[in-house]
């Protein structure tokens, strides 16, 4: 499912993030990305995202090799993947409703379509009462949980989260990991950048931990 | 097949329909901001539709002032009564002239005798100082400073004319003044929608600008360039036909004003300039539909500049 080849990456003002690193996951597979913060595990996630180019080497995502992947392209990769952020990032001037269509608007989805498809998957997050409600007057828990909605409702097969839990209580992050750990059931890809690793541990997935810019692979639980 | 094309086909429509809905909303609710573009747009597009309006109807006035074009020939003194008539009737038969007015010696004498009330001085004259005239109009395809050039060519040659009298200068003079009026024009025409096209793109920039976080949110779902443009296009294009309407409304504001100017004018002059100034429904459809187009034209440009950065 995604293949990067000794990837690097350098800013121009913090130096090298990321450096020949190589990284496999295969179809299904649910892993975690740990490493202390300012390891790289958001610019990994960028760079998978197509937000960020490489300096060096070569991604693949389903065989295919996207690292100089034109604008037009990365907008029709990216509208195949879910990614859900640490922050929400909701539109705070669409409800709940419109927050989660916006990917179904986005690929051209027709009316009678959506609503079907946005209340399926508030119905998954357990959401489906608040689908009028604006993101404000919703908790943290429960923001994040619309921004899954808003990341799975078009049926990606490769969902990317960072830090999904930052903000949140330990029983409230084991929920939303939970939640994450069902959609691998259905056959979707899923990574997941965090820190927590106590929770980690519970989740009982494989772990890759960054370090120095290199990928340490094939841990359970560590 | 078939059924699927047509469902892509409408939601693509529905999805428009819905954008387009939404782009008129947003400048529903900012209403001050938006009637201060659409007023300074209109402002833009209503000057030289009415400087044009005007110029259209002063140039019919002004082709229509006939006496200007008619030609007048002083025949020889040797040519008596029968070729005078003679002449007249070949002119006549002439396709390049639309009439023909014969006005012989001794009844213009009469005439001026009456009119200056000097009949008995004229009495006394040895013999009758005037020639025959022949009042010549040219038809209306030949009513053309260069076609009237070409016909004086052809009387020059005529052996009963003395001399002829047709005031190519006039003419000359009033088609360099159109000249200048038309460039002028065409010139303030062009900074004016320069002008126009400006503040959209301006408008268009700030709404952008202002909506980076909600942009960068839809990058990041997946939205395509286009996607992200559309609505602000809808923008552009209300604005540009909104922005259209109200110069249709100034300027039929405007002749509303100056009618009654007009109309003192038409009287005195005989033309039928009151009725030039009132708007034609194609020309309304004209300025409707190419506001529209530079309000698209300046949101896609206004659109394209912000969003080449990533």
């Amino acid at each position: 499912m995604i293949r990067m080849q000794n990837v690097a990456k350098r800013y121009a003002q913090t130096g090298e993030v990321l450096s020949q690193l190589n990284l496999e996951l295969d179809p299904g597979e649910f892993v975690f990305l740990t490493g202390a913060s300012g390891a790289g595990k958001s610019t990994l996630l960028k760079l998978i995202a197509l937000i960020e180019t490489p300096s060096r080497g070569n991604i693949y995502l389903n065989g295919h090799n996207v690292t100089h992947a034109k604008r037009s392209q990365i907008a029709k990769i990216r509208s195949r993947m879910g990614l859900i952020f640490q922050d929400h990032r909701l539109l705070q001037d669409r409800n709940v409703f419109e927050n989660v269509a916006l990917p179904l608007r986005i690929s051209g989805y027709s009316q009678r379509e959506i609503p079907r498809r946005v209340r399926a998957a508030l119905d998954k997050v357990g959401l489906l009462r608040k689908e009028k409600s604006e993101p404000i007057a919703l908790s943290g828990g429960e923001q994040q949980r619309v921004g899954i909605a808003r990341a799975i409702v078009h049926k990606p097969r490769l969902l990317l989260a960072d830090e999904p839990t930052g903000n949140l209580d330990p029983a409230l992050s084991l929920e939303i990991f939970q939640l994450l750990a069902q959609f691998q059931q259905v056959g979707v890809t899923v990574l997941v950048a965090s820190h927590d690793l106590s929770l980690i541990a519970q989740m009982d997935k494989r772990v890759i931990r960054l370090e120095h810019g290199h990928a340490l692979t094939g841990l359970r639980g560590d | 097949m078939f059924s699927k094309a047509l469902a892509i086909i409408i939601s693509w429509y529905q999805n428009h329909l819905l954008c387009a809905k939404q782009s008129l909303n947003k400048l529903v609710a900012a209403p001050i901001g938006s009637s201060i573009t659409i007023s300074m747009t209109a402002l833009a597009f209503a000057i030289p539709l009415a400087i044009f309006q005007l110029s259209q109807g002063s140039a019919a006035a002004l082709s229509s002032m006939q006496e200007s074009k008619q030609i007048t020939l002083f025949l020889a003194d040797d040519v008596n009564y029968a070729s005078a008539v003679t002449l007249a009737e070949q002119l006549k038969q002439d396709s390049d002239f639309s009439s023909v007015e014969l006005i012989d010696r001794q009844q213009a004498l009469n005439d001026f005798a009456k009119r200056s009330q000097l009949e008995g001085l004229i009495q006394n004259l040895p013999q009758n100082p005037l020639p025959h005239l022949l009042l010549l109009m040219p038809r209306e395809q030949n009513q053309g400073l260069q076609q009237l050039e070409q016909l004086q060519q052809r009387l020059e040659d005529l052996n009963e004319v003395a001399y002829f009298q047709l005031d190519t200068l006039w003419l000359q003079r009033l088609q360099a003044w159109q000249d200048l009026a038309n460039r002028s024009l065409t010139i303030v025409t062009a900074l004016l929608l320069l002008g126009a096209c400006l503040i959209l793109i301006n408008v268009i920039r700030w709404e952008l600008a202002s909506r980076r976080d909600e942009i960068d949110i839809m990058y990041l779902v997946g939205a395509s360039d286009r996607y992200i443009r559309r609505p602000f296009m809808y923008s552009g294009f209300w604005l540009g036909l909104f922005s259209g309407a109200l110069a249709l409304i100034l300027v039929l504001l405007a002749s509303a004003l100056i009618y009654p100017s007009l109309g003192r004018i038409d009287a005195l002059y005989g033309s039928d300039l009151a009725a030039k100034s009132l708007l034609e429904w194609e020309t309304c459809l004209i300025v409707l539909s190419s506001s529209a187009l530079i309000g698209l034209f300046s949101a896609s440009i206004g659109a394209n500049s912000r969003l080449q950065i990533r």
